[in-house]
């Protein structure tokens, strides 16, 4: 699409795809970091109470 | 519906729903995206920036539609003191700001070419901006407490205040005089909207849902396992305690 607008079209797409990709991807690296936490606090829990 | 608030179950639930919403939110944004750039045609006024408004307006009522849910987690937390209604807000509240932001740059992309000017302090323009503060608000007092508890419900009280915010945002076009456009969709009568345009808009805005619906269980599954290996860290270093305790007597 060319214009004399486009370049206004194209940001409002470039933002929402930066935004909405972006938090989904920090969503899905905070949970994995927190599975894995939790699985090394759980792996370490039996020595503790030992 | 409190069968499915106990967080193991909402755990086992959360799992088998997210391929399906995240499926439905590719399909939905993909089809909406081809129909907005390619099936759908320029507008007689407003030419090619009519397509702005298939991000922008699913993205607008996204931002409301959030903050009312938002709005009842707080009342389910502050009223029945459920844990899960604590850990939803927790996770809602970034995506609604998100879509806020979103909301407040396209329309001011959109005003440009349009009203010739970014921004103007005009009814509808200010409740959004000052919806998109409430969030932030929200997300800081959630997290200004040691507790996070007393965090939620301080956030929960001021997501309830906040919520009268929402039908001033929706009735601000009617009850005062603004830059920005009135309802097209969402009148009593028929929508003023072609169909060749509505269905770009209806498929954004089926698209933006599922993400909504999708993202927040990946953020209330991180808030629950956060809760939980809190819970763990404080077992752990109080049995830490209980252990070292006798030694330091004895010695």
């Amino acid at each position: 699409m060319s214009g004399e607008h486009s370049l206004f079209i194209w940001l409002s797409y470039g933002v929402a795809a930066i935004v909405l990709v972006g938090l989904w991807l920090a969503s899905q690296r905070a949970l994995k970091g927190r599975e894995a936490e939790l699985e090394r606090a759980e792996a370490a829990l039996p020595r503790t109470r030992r | 519906m409190q069968r499915f608030a106990n967080p193991g179950r909402f755990l086992r639930l959360a799992r088998a729903v997210y391929p399906w919403t995240a499926g439905l939110a590719v399909l939905c944004l993909a089809a909406g995206l081809w129909f907005a750039f390619v099936a759908s045609p320029p507008d007689y006024q407003m030419g090619e920036t009519v397509r702005i408004m298939y991000v922008h307006v699913p993205a607008a009522w996204m931002a409301l539609f959030v903050y009312t849910n938002l709005a009842v987690a707080a009342a389910v937390l502050l009223v029945w003191k459920h844990p899960l209604a604590e850990l939803a807000g927790r996770a809602m509240a970034p995506v609604g700001a998100c879509f806020t932001a979103l909301c407040l740059i396209t329309g001011s992309l959109w005003g440009q070419p349009m009203w010739g000017t970014f921004w103007v302090w005009d009814a509808r323009l200010t409740s959004v901006l000052v919806l998109f503060f409430l969030y932030l608000g929200y997300i800081a007092l959630s997290n200004a407490f040691d507790d996070p508890t007393r965090g939620g419900k301080a956030a929960a009280i001021l997501a309830l205040v906040g919520v009268v915010n929402v039908p001033i945002i929706k009735f601000s076009v009617d009850w005062w005089n603004t830059l920005h456009q009135p309802a097209s969709l969402t009148r009593l009568d028929a929508p003023a909207i072609h169909a060749s345009m509505l269905v770009p808009l209806l498929l954004m805005a089926f698209g933006f849902t599922f993400y909504f619906v999708a993202v927040t269980l990946i953020r209330i599954r991180t808030e629950i396992l956060a809760r939980r290996l809190r819970a763990l860290q404080f077992s752990q270093g109080a049995s830490e305690v209980a252990a070292a305790s006798p030694r330091q007597v004895s010695a």
